[in-house]
């Protein structure tokens, strides 16, 4: 049956995009601070308390939707976070939500470099955005054009959606020697690194499951039964 | 059992499990009904105002008299005097009334509340009365409004008598009472927004008023009420919304009346208005007639519009029962001293004679307390990140928000909307705000907490 190209995902009633090739919907763009703090403001654990959240704030600080930029766009994303953690953020969104694999990442990315640009007006209209994710999302489609441009990416829908030039993204590596590898690419004023996400290789950082890095993020994929 | 605000010092107390409690500030029992009804029948705060003999409390005696007698119109209503000191002095109205004379002036002291409850009123459920009837001599003096009334402040309804003979009489006009009043409250630095000033003319029979007032007067459907074996109208022709919108336009036809034809009057209603109090007129007559030189009626008395100016004061205090409210607050380790009885506390329990209150903690979606029930005062056992924006989303667009906060709020520039910047209260406590929002205060420790709530009546959904 067809699915309907744009959903937003239920907890937090931020979009999602279709891809056909993987049969599962993808987080239009990495997971937002403001995202994840609908997920802090409902879970009872108490490892995810103040001083947690101001360590990851330490590392790549908050931005108000109203306030992003070109200069500072990549702040409105949660990073610093672990894959541990990221997970529990997708067991709080549904059975039916996981961190993509490498594999999986790479599938996505590559087709979506064959497509263009989405209009944002088609996600902008969709049902229950509020006002708060209507303009992170709308901000979020225009800031990073200028660093595309500085750095000569052409935009596809890939760029549009921050695979390349957002943050580095939690993957599965079931291959590899660590389980958990990073993809995608950042700009460089916020972390300055020769990586590019075409290889499909992950870069594997040492100790993932303890050691928070500032310029990794994640998002998820959903396969709606 | 609940957490009430005292009648006698006006202050929050948790009774704990015991049916009566005494006050520790006035060593008074507070009755075991106000304590058990507190949520049911909820106070309705009244206090009196005006000169010497212009007929406050021949006023408040006909109306205790008219309550007593109410269920006769109103199926199923009843009425209690909560506490022996009302008891004693209902007693000595009805005698006076009975034997027609008129009441005894109120001693000049600090006054203790009449404690009424009336049940079932049609379209307004069950409200308990906390009447402080201040001797009008308290009135001559502006320094003695401070001293005497402290409750002027924490009510935020009040009753303003004035009869128009006596005050030409006495060379005196509406606006000498007003600024004496007005004085008082500043004096305590209470805030005179949204509260409600009902002036009620007294002693109407005296006065030459025009036709269609007098006919008002004359036309009261609840005349007869407390008259023995007087034929009852019938009822089941009118609603009370129908008295109220009679009510209404008598308010709007006196005020007009006030500023063409009373003395001081157009000064009084610009005053009140600049205040941006709720004013409203009624008028009264308590006995039907004057007594003769010895303070004895020659007939029985014939009261007119008496539930006028409480039927008013159910209807203005009744919005802001209900508006909702909703408290915001930190639960980081440094806002630990929020959660006590002098602030948290306080807070509430003013908050709760405001509206209907929900009490949050920041960085928690679900809330801490619903409207009628109390907080904890122990601080949470988990500091959660200050983030309101998963709360401020799910409430309901009516609401204002007070966030009593010790440090920067994470998520409060998502907020600077139009909508929100009109309905949300930012608090530091004993901590500066260095974020730029349009409403924000500072609450020094030991500071009372009444100021937030003016400031917090201010603000409109």
């Amino acid at each position: 049956m067809a699915q309907p190209p744009f959903r937003l995902e239920s907890r937090t009633n931020f979009p999602m995009v279709w891809v056909e090739e993987l049969d599962a919907y993808m987080h239009w763009f990495p997971v937002t601070k403001v995202q994840f703090e609908y997920f802090l403001c409902e879970v009872n654990d108490s490892q995810f308390d103040e001083s947690w959240y101001d360590e990851i704030l330490s590392l790549n600080p908050r931005v108000s939707p109203t306030a992003i930029r070109g200069t500072n766009y990549w702040r409105a994303f949660i990073t610093g976070v672990l894959p541990s953690e990221a997970q529990r953020f997708a067991r709080w969104c549904g059975q039916d939500f996981s961190l993509p694999t490498i594999e999986e990442w790479t599938i996505a990315y590559r087709a979506l470099k064959q497509q263009q640009p989405e209009d944002v007006a088609a996600i902008l209209g969709l049902a229950k955005l509020n006002e708060r994710a209507r303009t992170l999302v709308q901000r979020l489609d225009t800031a990073p054009q200028a660093a595309l441009k500085q750095l000569g990416y052409p935009r596809t829908r890939a760029e549009q959606m921050l695979l390349r030039l957002g943050v580095l993204e939690w993957v599965e590596c079931r291959n590899q020697a660590s389980r958990w590898g990073g993809i995608g690419e950042t700009y460089p004023d916020f972390h300055s690194a020769l990586f590019s996400p075409e290889s499909g290789q992950p870069r594997l950082p040492k100790d993932p499951e303890t050691d928070r890095i500032p310029y990794y993020g994640f998002r998820l994929l959903w396969r709606p039964e | 059992m609940p957490r009430i605000t005292c009648p006698f010092c006006l202050q929050p107390h948790d009774t704990g499990a015991s049916a009566t409690f005494i006050c520790p500030i006035y060593k008074e029992t507070i009755p075991a009904p106000y304590i058990r009804e507190y949520d049911n029948t909820s106070p309705l705060w009244l206090v009196t105002v005006g000169f010497p003999k212009h007929g406050k409390t021949t006023y408040l005696a006909a109306l205790t008299l008219t309550l007593q007698h109410m269920s006769s119109v109103w199926p199923g209503s009843y009425y209690r005097a909560l506490d022996q000191y009302t008891m004693d002095a209902a007693r000595d109205w009805m005698r006076a009334a009975r034997l027609g004379v008129q009441n005894e002036s109120t001693p000049r002291s600090i006054p203790r509340p009449l404690l009424l409850s009336m049940y079932k009123i049609p379209s307004s459920g069950s409200r308990c009365l906390v009447m402080y009837d201040v001797a009008g001599e308290i009135y001559d003096r502006l320094h003695e409004v401070e001293e005497y009334v402290a409750s002027i402040k924490q009510v935020s309804t009040t009753w303003f008598f004035v009869s128009l003979k006596d005050m030409r009489d006495q060379d005196r006009t509406l606006s000498d009472l007003f600024t004496v009043y007005l004085s008082g409250l500043e004096n305590l630095h209470a805030d005179l927004t949204n509260r409600n000033l009902i002036v009620v003319y007294t002693k109407a029979d005296e006065i030459p008023f025009p036709q269609d007032i007098r006919q008002y007067l004359m036309n009261d459907r609840f005349q007869a009420v407390t008259v023995p074996d007087a034929e009852r109208p019938d009822f089941s022709t009118f609603t009370m919304d129908d008295y109220y919108a009679e009510m209404q336009a008598m308010s709007d036809r006196l005020r007009t009346y006030t500023r063409e034809r009373v003395l001081g009057g157009d000064p009084f209603i610009n005053m009140v208005e600049g205040q941006r109090m709720n004013l409203v007129f009624s008028v009264t007559s308590a006995l039907g007639e004057k007594p003769d030189d010895s303070n004895r009626l020659r007939e029985d008395a014939r009261r007119y519009r008496i539930l006028d100016p409480f039927l008013w004061a159910m209807r203005l205090e009744r919005p802001s029962v209900t508006r909702p409210i909703t408290l915001i607050l930190d639960t980081t380790k440094r806002a630990r001293v929020i959660y006590h009885e002098t602030v948290l506390g306080d807070l509430w329990a003013q908050l709760s004679t405001k509206g209907a209150v929900s009490a949050y903690t920041m960085g928690r979606q679900r809330p801490a307390s619903s409207p009628g029930q109390t907080p904890l005062l122990t601080s949470p056992a988990t500091a959660r990140p200050r983030l309101i924006g998963p709360i401020l989303e799910r409430l309901p667009p009516d609401t204002t928000a007070l966030v009593l906060t010790t440090g920067r709020i994470l998520d409060l520039t998502d907020y600077d909307t139009p909508s929100w910047r009109k309905r949300l209260l930012i608090v530091g406590f004993d901590w500066e705000p260095d974020q730029e929002w349009a409403q924000t205060l500072v609450l020094q420790k030991g500071a009372s907490t009444s100021v937030l709530i003016d400031a917090l009546m201010r603000l409109h959904p």
